[in-house]
């Protein structure tokens, strides 16, 4: 019996997606870039949500074919924008070569892009096949934009890190209002440096430790987190 | 974010947007270099244009397309795109669509126009070159910053006319966002001006800094940008960006809160004190919420002032207490004896 269907759950709760907390400045700035047809970049560290961005941009503007999401991740080396985009209207507009219109681009935790596909972005871009271009990234000067892309840039923004009390929101969107005391949410996003990605892990592992001590202290939380960095 | 401030204003789509020609395809203010490069054209020539980023390169290419476009004889091509090499070939082919490219057909007597030629190598030229001579290609523009000049081959060197970009006046600036926006009364010319000096005389930052203008002035509800907000945009900007939250958020506060003591001001001139602070309270935190709205509760204040100086003359103290119930009520007992139009003036409503 898996830890969370003792707390009543079918599936795991931590994994589900919940609402946007934190950072709305951001995600306002994200949309306003979209409707209005600019070029943003998102630069900041690694879990601080910048996947969550471009996830709730796809929710609130995808459906019409339009949004091509693009995580570096997944990707090899060579990556080539122009496949993406042609790709979109099928075989039939490979072969005639239909270019696509108004379409939005997210590219998602690019390191580096290479001179040809900033180029190929600013020719798209330029001919008002994209419409609106959203980038981010861990570091924006080991992009290495060229000048004239740089230009066409509207803003560079970098995001900052979720409050406590926006931590603590995120954990009672997802596992209710009675499982953990705040005060312990909290101490676990201290201990893991602010990171939510590693916050959510971690929550897991205190939730599992709560299935078997409805009475946890923060002491028993802290030395749950020496055990793991052992 | 269901209101954009150019939604508000009345447009569609961002009237400032960067890409080139975006919205008009007659561009302003290059007749000159337009004149000079056609004239190239027309005598079979090769045209270099040369000029820095951002100053309308690519919304002139834009232009001589619409000028000789129509008769399927220009063929424009960003050489960005480009792989390896430049296929002319393809390019060639390509204005008999499908079928050109099964039987190799190719038009004679083409117009290229090359974006973005500071990608040509020696190999690119050479290929050109022998199209050129066979007169498939009557002439070409080639068009970017820092061609290399010294790969293009000698043979062309004899047919090529070169052409300098000059930057705008602050004239022409002013004509291309009129052309944009029209005469909007968000943005005055003195504005538009200071804003194309701020900017190093680029069209295209300019287009960026009036966008973050007119995009903040909507958001602070103001229905005119003066110098002093532009002064006072620009210091923000050129500041360290912060990153913090908090700093971020108060800085639109107090120029609302100024607005606010004006109004309470007023009141005071009035001569009536305020009865009810929750509905006072209430009106406050309605108007940080939408500082549009703000004028026309304004108007709504005034009008509701002078009803109750009509109440004060007719008898009762001038100053107007919520417990003295007694003169509501009198007060309410004239009022209806008396036919509408003696209460309210007529120009107030009409």
């Amino acid at each position: 019996m898996e830890w969370y269907e003792e707390l009543d759950f079918d599936e795991n709760p931590l994994k589900n997606e919940t609402k946007f907390v934190g950072n709305e400045e951001a995600l306002k700035e994200a949309y306003y870039s979209i409707i209005s047809g600019n070029v943003l970049v998102i630069e900041s560290p690694e879990g601080s949500g910048k996947t969550k961005i471009l996830k709730e941009v796809i929710r609130k503007f995808g459906g019409y074919g339009r949004v091509a999401y693009v995580s570096a991740k997944a990707l090899d080396r060579e990556l080539n924008i122009e496949h993406i985009l042609i790709k979109k209207n099928g075989i039939l507009g490979m072969l005639f070569k239909k270019d696509p219109k108004n379409m939005i681009l997210l590219l998602d935790d690019v390191e580096y892009l290479n001179a040809k596909n900033i180029e190929r972005i600013k020719y798209y871009y330029d001919s008002n096949h994209l419409r609106a271009v959203i980038i981010t990234t861990r570091s924006f000067e080991k992009l290495n934009l060229t000048e004239s892309m740089k230009q066409r840039i509207r803003k560079v923004i970098s995001l900052y890190p979720v409050s406590e009390f926006e931590a603590v929101q995120i954990f009672r969107d997802k596992m209710g209002e009675t499982i953990l005391s705040d005060r312990i949410i909290k101490v676990v996003y201290q201990l893991s440096n602010k990171n939510i990605q590693k916050f959510l892990n971690n929550c897991e592992q205190v939730c599992k430790a709560y299935v078997g001590n409805k009475n946890l202290t923060e002491d028993d939380v802290r030395k749950i987190f020496e055990r793991g960095v052992k | 974010m269901n209101t954009v401030w150019f939604r508000e204003l009345g447009f569609h789509n961002n009237p400032f947007s960067i890409k080139p020609a975006a919205f008009h395809d007659q561009v302003i203010g290059f007749d000159k270099i337009v004149d000079e490069i056609s004239y190239g054209i027309l005598n079979n020539k090769i045209v270099l244009v040369e000029g820095d980023y951002g100053n309308g390169k690519s919304s002139i290419l834009k232009r001589l397309l619409n000028d000789f476009g129509g008769k399927k004889q220009v063929i424009y091509y960003s050489c960005n795109r480009m792989d390896a090499h430049l296929n002319v070939k393809m390019l060639l082919n390509g204005r008999y669509g499908f079928l050109g490219q099964l039987f190799d057909m190719k038009p004679k007597d083409m117009i290229l126009l090359l974006d973005e030629a500071q990608e040509l190598r020696g190999k690119d030229y050479e290929r050109l070159y022998s199209y050129y001579q066979e007169g498939y290609i009557k002439s070409i523009v080639l068009v970017g910053k820092g061609i290399k000049k010294s790969e293009i081959v000698s043979g062309f060197k004899n047919h090529t006319e070169e052409v300098g970009m000059h930057k705008m006046n602050e004239d022409l600036a002013l004509q291309v966002i009129k052309r944009r926006v029209g005469e909007l009364p968000l943005l005055p010319d003195i504005v538009v001006r200071k804003i194309y000096q701020r900017s190093d005389n680029n069209v295209r930052i300019m287009l960026k800094t009036c966008e973050e203008v007119c995009k903040k002035a909507v958001e602070t509800g103001r229905k005119r940008v003066t110098e002093d907000f532009l002064k006072q945009f620009f210091q923000e900007k050129d500041a360290p960006v912060a990153v913090d939250k908090k700093v971020e958020l108060e800085k639109p506060k107090p120029e609302v809160k100024k607005e606010e003591v004006k109004v309470e001001e007023k009141k005071v001139a009035h001569k009536t004190v305020i009865i009810d602070r929750r509905q006072e309270k209430k009106e406050e935190a309605k108007v940080e919420e939408k500082p549009k709205a703000e004028v026309k509760k304004e108007e709504q204040k005034k009008e509701e002032h002078k009803v109750e100086e009509d109440k004060n003359a007719k008898g009762g103290p001038k100053v107007y207490r919520p417990d003295d119930y007694k003169m509501l009520k009198g007060s309410a007992e004239e009022l209806l004896n008396k036919q509408t139009d003696e209460i309210f003036g007529d120009e107030q409503y009409y």
